[in-house]
């Protein structure tokens, strides 16, 4: 019972909060991007597929504005 | 208290911050603020006996600069069809920075009410699942549909059939 407590505390006192959809304004801005010129990454992409013979795992997801 | 209790109550507490989405059949929540160009006091009840497309938007929504223009085009059809009485557009910003979305307006006209919600109340009041999102409101206030997201040609696909069906018009 105590660990329980314990957790559910840990859970409450969580810095974590999703950001909501309304939120996401700053997260839109170009200069929060990944990638800030997709055609020079997309080119990266290629280079890196054609010597590496693998792809992707170039991104993370959670920027932008998350629309649509 | 029990220790049963007291790990719900903590539970509950945990989990109040989540909110539920609307769904149709419910009434719409109380949406009323300025105006976003001119201050004036907007508000849904405003527009009570009509039916009304409340669309949340943001001027660094992608979507929004394709949403706003083709809602435009559909109210001024739908007006001149003679629904000027009947239907109304009210749409929501929820811009932190107003002068973003005066810019954005000045790019992308409309004519329809605009709404300011810098501090997003009222989108966390419908508990929006995604920008934009549109809320179709029935003449009683009821929500009839919910519209996540925009895709080109929304507007005319999806929107003016099922708003032309509340107002009792042909699709």
């Amino acid at each position: 019972m105590r660990c329980g407590c314990t957790i559910v505390l840990m859970l409450l006192a969580s810095a974590c909060t999703a950001v909501q959809p309304w939120q996401r304004g700053e997260l839109a801005n170009p200069s929060m991007a990944w990638e800030p010129d997709p055609l020079r990454a997309a080119l990266d992409q290629h280079t890196y597929a054609s010597k590496e013979a693998s792809s992707g795992g170039a991104g993370l997801a959670g920027g932008g504005c998350g629309c649509n | 208290m029990r220790r049963e209790t007291f790990v719900a109550a903590l539970l509950a507490i945990a989990t109040s911050q989540s909110a539920w989405p609307i769904e149709p059949g419910a009434v719409a929540p109380a949406t009323a603020g300025a105006g976003l160009i001119d201050g004036k006091p907007t508000s849904l009840a405003s527009l009570r006996g009509r039916v009304v497309l409340l669309d949340f938007w943001a001027s660094w929504c992608g979507p929004c600069k394709l949403s706003l223009p083709e809602l435009e085009q559909l109210r001024g059809e739908l007006h001149a069809m003679g629904y000027a009485q009947r239907f109304e557009v009210l749409a929501v910003n929820v811009d932190t920075d107003a002068k973003a979305a005066t810019r954005f307006i000045d790019r992308h006209p409309v004519t329809y009410p605009l709404l300011a919600d810098p501090d997003g109340r009222l989108p966390q009041a419908y508990a929006l699942p995604t920008m934009p999102s549109s809320y179709l409101i029935g003449a009683d206030g009821k929500i009839v549909e919910v519209h996540s997201g925009y895709k080109p040609g929304d507007a005319q696909k999806h929107l003016k059939p099922a708003i032309l069906k509340l107002l009792g018009g042909a699709s």
